[in-house]
């Protein structure tokens, strides 16, 4: 028993250890744009890396502020990953219950066709689908980004692999207990399925906070733009201001991590199924 | 009985509509354009020319076509299984009962929310330097007497990003996989324990098997998103050296932004999609076999 | 069935409306930018009204780094002052992306009247696609507007006998070289008409040190340009023309000095991302070629002395020739207002802009003397910087073609193995020419 004991703790040692080791080597780009927003910009990409800068420029933090609209920014970015993420988890989730637990003609063939479009790269159709929205007189509109993004097939394709998961004998169960089938989507499905939604809204969220081509084409005044628009200002022509780019990044980034941090909650509940057929 | 079918039909369809929608006007139509502006010629001005084939044609003489597919194919066959394997494994242990897992979760979704120019500077800069990182000092100590030049050379620079991808996107696929462990019913465990089974038998019996669904959904998002791989490109090597590290959506974006070739561009998003969808019915016919849906 | 059809009809009728759109000449305005004018027009009105009767005009100018960049807002305020009844409005994107930006705006019909492009390959791109108008009528009518004083690089603007650009800026190649470093190691400063032995020779000299503390001889920079602008200074390179073989002594001295270790890895450089001002600034190098608009970029942080020659080539012509890049400014082909475009054209290429150019250390495409005083006012410039501004032949980096851009960027791509010593030099030139002749038709 004594010996059983102390292998478990060696065991957890070396687990601790490599775990530890593991965290060093992710923090590793997360170290580096702290270090290099705390610099000047010419010592940005010295090398060997600098950790520690000779003086730490606090200032940049500051001066991020100032140079670009960085609060009209942050609150355009903030308003539109939060309409979208709804939309899309929303209309996601509703499709991807029929697409998994429905039955329908043509059902397969219309979700091959939906995850097969999400193949086709964004250069190849941006310009069609930029002329069509100016077309519609949704350019430089908040409402037209939200409409091109809010309809992806990815949120359906990962709410659908959820869903398959989820045992019929359940649905079946409800259905005979006669309830329709949106309370069955909104009563059963949407509460055993909180860690996909988790997930959905953490790949939104990230793609959306981080999108930048998008913005770019669609937003043409200053008051529409977002962030990642915002962060290339640092880079002109001649210059490449890195050390405020990585200040600005390590500011946008809070958002996502208190966000993901938040959901962890919906990663640590198993499905509850008790009474279900084994 | 039969207004009862129909009606459960609508009922399905009434579901899908809201995204439906969306997803016919603002993507599927762009991309339907897309496709005929691939039997075109056309330079985003002047009236398209129909041409028939010749852009699909054009693509067996072009060399640099023919690089950046196998480029693709290179990346795509680096990239998805060690991603996927890493991914699970990362999820395993970090769905154990360990001291601080929210912390060392957080850790290791880091490389995936953090900025890609940041990510690519630590690679290439900090680990991989050929003169002065840490893995040439080590190969070197181990007696490697020419390590190799990593990012700066033909040869290794491949190699050089899929490594950079896999641990950038390794972080996100572990919280599917998490999200996927969670709807595993503990009683499975429970009644497995009872009989027994050990760790490994219990991953093989219960796990492996109730997580397919979620193994589906990430294999083909790895490898639609390894297909389509172009920020990673984009911001590291910019196709280069030469042309070592370009793949299908570089070139899409260099034909229609730098040669102006939108038709041509379009065959080859095309061919992309051809490739994408056919892997994905054989992955969606193994998935019928293999998938256990209780 | 029925429903089917249905739908199969109402996605032929959409596709076909996307089609209509985009083939068809004849359009309509884009109404969302124009709404957007009008709202700008609006509240612009209730400042002016008072003051004058005269009808306000909203011009819509397209450019990069607009709000990082002082001398654009100098140069528009200073033209809403000369011109009350002309307004404009900016609209601007990061430098990196501008040129896929304006590609993609203008195919949407973007009703932008002035288009600034960052270079000579992506006006000939502009042109191609007919996203730009000529200016050959403003140009012989406008007796204010004096061609000459643009070193005739308005003629390097024409395609197809018609001209469509006014050059903004140039800005030609330069040595720059720091004077502290020189002084230190006790070496005589670079001069006009060096040879690229002699070149090699100075840049062993300069080189010294180790680890963090080295000094490198000269930097050359990761851009193909860096290299191709040495004999196209000398009139000896076509980037566009089948031989490529007057690049051969120049990289072969470039990769001794890489491989003497007198100029950083070019491998290394381009993986990390290296810009090219952190090691000048950080006393690295003691040489550096760069454009003129490195001047600005020395007097504002430069905490050192430096001068500047003309480049080195193997003959060693000296200081009589010129290369640079060109910044044109055209009108776009859907401007509402093309007459206040060319109006707004005219004063930030005039004199009036290149004054406020200059004084910002920027270099104007006109040139004149004003002008060259203002550069040598420039504090911490080096006193005789004028004299490697206005030379009487002055060759544009790449002429205008068509396809351009594919070429240039198969130059970089030959140029990056090359460097790398992926492909040997002749090998390398040997596929620049073969791969540059089947785009260039």
């Amino acid at each position: 028993m004594n010996k059983k004991k102390t292998l478990r703790v060696i065991g957890r040692i070396f687990l601790y250890g490599a775990l530890l080791t593991g965290a060093v080597i992710f923090l590793i780009p997360f170290a580096w744009m702290i270090s290099a927003s705390l610099k000047e910009s010419k010592d940005v990409f010295t090398y060997p890396i600098v950790w520690i800068p000779h003086t730490l420029v606090f200032e940049n933090y500051r001066v991020i502020w100032e140079k670009i609209k960085l609060l009209t920014y942050f609150w355009n970015t903030a308003k539109l990953t939060v309409i979208i993420t709804l939309i899309q988890i929303f209309t996601s989730s509703l499709a991807a219950y029929s697409f998994a637990k429905l039955q329908f003609k043509g059902r397969d063939i219309l979700f091959l066709l939906y995850v097969g479009t999400i193949a086709i790269p964004w250069q190849a159709y941006m310009i069609p689908q930029y002329i069509m929205m100016g077309k519609l007189n949704l350019v430089n509109t908040h409402t037209g980004y939200i409409l091109m993004q809010a309809f992806s097939a990815y949120g359906v394709f990962m709410m659908r692999q959820f869903y398959m998961g989820v045992p019929n004998e359940l649905l079946e169960a409800a259905r005979i207990d006669g309830m329709n089938e949106f309370k069955i989507y909104a009563k059963i499905m949407l509460p055993l399925s909180k860690s996909a939604i988790a997930t959905l809204c953490i790949t939104t969220f990230v793609f959306i906070w981080n999108d930048f081509m998008g913005p770019l084409i669609y937003f043409s005044t200053d008051a529409k733009k977002t962030l990642q628009i915002g962060l290339r200002f640092f880079i002109t022509e001649n210059s490449a201001d890195y050390n405020l780019i990585m200040a600005a990044s390590v500011v946008s980034l809070i958002p996502v991590l208190i966000l993901f941090v938040a959901l962890q909650k919906q990663f640590v509940e198993g499905i509850a199924t008790s009474g279900l057929k084994g | 009985m039969k207004n009862r079918q129909r009606k459960r039909e609508l009922t399905a369809i009434a579901f899908i509509l809201p995204n439906f929608l969306g997803f016919i006007c603002l993507t599927l139509l762009p991309v339907c354009f897309s496709f005929v502006l691939s039997f075109c010629e056309w330079n985003s001005s002047n009236p398209m020319k129909f041409v028939g084939i010749d852009n699909y044609v054009g693509m067996i003489n072009d060399e640099t076509f023919r690089i950046s597919m196998k480029n693709t194919i290179i990346y795509v066959l680096g990239t998805v299984p060690t991603t996927l394997f890493l991914s699970l494994g990362l999820a395993l242990l970090l769905n154990c009962k360990i001291k601080g897992r929210v912390f060392f979760r957080s850790i290791a979704f880091f490389p995936y929310v953090a900025s890609l120019v940041a990510v690519a500077v630590v690679w290439n800069n900090a680990l991989f330097h050929p003169d002065m990182g840490p893995v040439n000092s080590l190969l070197s100590a181990l007696g490697v007497t020419d390590p190799p030049r990593w990012a700066a050379s033909t040869t290794w620079a491949l190699p050089t990003v899929i490594g950079l991808a896999i641990w950038k996107s390794m972080g996100y696929y572990m919280v599917v996989y998490l999200a996927g462990l969670q709807s595993v019913p503990q009683e499975l465990y429970e009644a497995a324990r009872i009989d027994g089974a050990g760790a490994w038998k219990r991953f093989v019996n219960i796990t492996w098997p109730m997580i397919t669904p979620t193994t589906f959904f990430v294999s083909i998002m790895l490898t639609i998103g390894a297909f389509k791989v172009f920020d990673t490109i984009y911001i590291t090597t910019q196709g280069g050296p030469g042309r070592a590290t370009n793949v299908l959506v570089y070139y899409i974006y260099k034909s229609a932004f730098v040669s102006f070739k939108f038709g041509y561009a379009s065959a080859v998003a095309v061919v992309l999609f051809l490739i994408v969808l056919l892997i994905t019915i054989f992955q969606f016919r193994t998935e019928k076999k293999f998938v256990s849906y209780l | 069935m029925k429903r089917k059809v249905f739908s199969y009809l109402l996605i032929a009728a959409m596709v076909s409306s996307l089609f209509a759109g985009c083939g068809s000449k004849a359009d309509t305005p884009d109404t969302s930018a124009a709404s957007e004018e009008t709202q700008v027009e609006e509240v612009k009105e209730e400042e002016t009204a008072t003051e004058d009767s005269v009808e306000d005009v909203t011009i819509r100018v397209s450019l990069w780094d607009y709000s990082s960049t002082q001398y654009y807002k100098d140069q528009i305020a200073a033209f809403e002052k000369a011109y009350p009844h002309i307004k404009v409005d900016v609209a601007e994107a990061p430098a990196g992306d501008y040129e896929d930006m304006i590609i993609t705006k203008m195919a949407g019909r973007e009703n932008y009247d002035v288009v600034f492009t960052k270079g000579l390959p992506s006006l000939s791109a502009l042109i191609s696609m007919n996203y730009v108008q000529p200016l050959d009528d403003y140009i012989a009518n406008d007796a204010d507007f004096d061609k000459s004083a643009y070193s005739n690089l308005t003629d390097q603007m024409q395609m197809n006998g018609k001209t469509y650009g006014v050059p903004y800026r140039k800005d030609n190649i330069l040595l720059y070289y720091n004077k502290d470093l020189f002084d230190a190691a006790g070496v005589d400063y670079p001069q006009d008409g060096m040879t690229m032995d002699d070149y090699y020779e100075l840049a062993k000299k300069m080189t010294s040190g180790s680890g963090n503390e080295k000094i490198y001889g000269a930097h050359l920079h990761t851009w193909a340009s860096c290299v191709f602008l040495f004999p196209r200074r000398v009139g000896q390179f076509d980037p566009w023309g089948t031989d490529k073989s007057a690049l051969k002594p120049y990289y072969e001295t470039f990769l001794k000095m890489q491989d003497e270790g007198l100029i950083m890895d070019y491998g290394t450089l381009k993986a990390s991302n290296t810009h090219y001002s952190g090691v000048f600034y950080n006393k690295q190098v003691a040489m550096m070629e760069m454009g003129t608009w490195f001047i600005n970029m020395l007097v504002e942080n430069a905490d050192f002395n430096w001068g500047v020659c003309s480049v080195p080539n193997v003959d060693g012509v000296g200081n009589t020739c010129a290369v640079g890049g060109v910044t044109p400014v055209m009108i776009g082909a859907y401007a509402e207002h093309p007459d206040e475009a060319w109006e707004f054209i005219k004063f930030v290429t005039g004199e009036e802009g290149a004054k406020i150019l200059a004084s910002n250390g920027i270099l104007p495409g006109y040139s004149c003397d004003a002008v060259d005083e203002i550069f040598d006012a420039l504090p911490g410039a080096p006193e005789n910087l004028s004299d490697y501004l206005s030379a009487d032949t002055f060759y544009v980096d790449t002429p205008l073609n068509p396809n351009g851009k594919e070429a240039d960027s198969i130059i970089s791509e030959e140029h990056d193995l090359i460097m790398t010593k992926s492909i040997s030099v002749d090998d390398g030139l040997k596929e620049m020419e073969e791969r540059v002749n089947a785009v260039i038709e």
